[in-house]
């Protein structure tokens, strides 16, 4: 996404990622192969809290980003943030 | 197919008779009615119980940093929201309905905006490619395509790809189309 040139490309490449993303969502499923119930409420807490944590940090980070970055290596501030955020 | 209604392992250790008795299925299901009970701990020896703890540290130390920081990536890129998985059921019915949970996580996807797509609007983007409000949120949505086709199939591959397996091919693959 970070060299895309029209929308369509970005919208096809969002399909793959979110296809990716599916496959990383057995992660929690991971988990409960290796805790027992009652040890999985505390890491099960622990680890689903890494969405609010990236949710906080994901506008931090673009800002960071849009107000630093802009322009560098001739490149606008939008392709940073593909290019640092997405992987 | 019945239960183990005894633990030989702890008569042994009382050096006694093993008594295993074997119930019928029906019999376990009253006598096992919460479910909890058949997932029951163990009487452990103090031995056994010092290696599980290592064990466990030893699992706190290297899987959970990890696969959470790989949630953590796949969250600051994209905010497919779930549920919480800590029901209290056997294991069987706990996998069969993390399946249907995945389902009902569809139902949460209420923040989608919040991805990098959305930032990167917010810095230009838009205008740089001439996009319109509505091919934006084409971009936004087709996200979910990709995740609805292959939510399920995750879960049941899980097991046929291994978890390091698939949980590193996914990582790089969408980092890498990302960054692409």
């Amino acid at each position: 996404m970070t060299e895309a040139r029209n929308w369509q490309t970005i919208a096809g490449l969002r399909v793959v990622v979110g296809a990716f993303e599916a496959f990383i969502q057995g992660a929690p499923l991971y988990l409960t192969f290796w805790y027992k119930p009652q040890e999985l409420a505390t890491r099960g807490a622990i680890f689903l809290s890494m969405v609010s944590i990236a949710g906080s940090a994901n506008g931090l980070i673009s800002y960071a980003i849009q107000t630093t970055m802009d322009g560098r290596y001739g490149r606008p501030a939008w392709r940073w943030i593909f290019l640092i955020e997405g992987s | 197919m019945g239960f183990l209604r005894s633990n030989p392992g702890i008569k042994k250790m009382d050096e006694e008779v093993v008594e295993v008795e074997l119930v019928s299925t029906e019999t376990a299901m009253e006598t096992y009615a919460n479910g909890l009970t058949t997932h029951q701990e163990a009487v452990l020896t103090p031995e056994e119980r010092h290696a599980e703890k290592k064990f466990r540290l030893k699992i706190d130390f290297m899987i959970l940093p990890l696969v959470a920081t790989i949630y953590f990536l796949a969250a600051l890129a994209s905010f497919p929201f779930r549920l919480v998985l800590s029901r209290r059921c056997t294991p069987r019915y706990r996998r069969r309905w993390s399946f249907i949970r995945q389902f009902g996580s569809l139902a949460n996807t209420s923040r989608q905006d919040r991805s990098d797509v959305g930032n990167a609007a917010v810095a230009g983007m838009d205008k740089d490619l001439n996009m319109t409000s509505s091919q934006l949120s084409y971009c936004v949505a087709f996200f979910y395509v990709g995740f609805l086709l292959f939510e399920l199939p995750s879960a049941i591959l899980l097991r046929v790809l291994t978890p390091p397996f698939q949980l590193g091919i996914a990582l790089t693959a969408w980092g890498g189309a990302t960054a692409m």
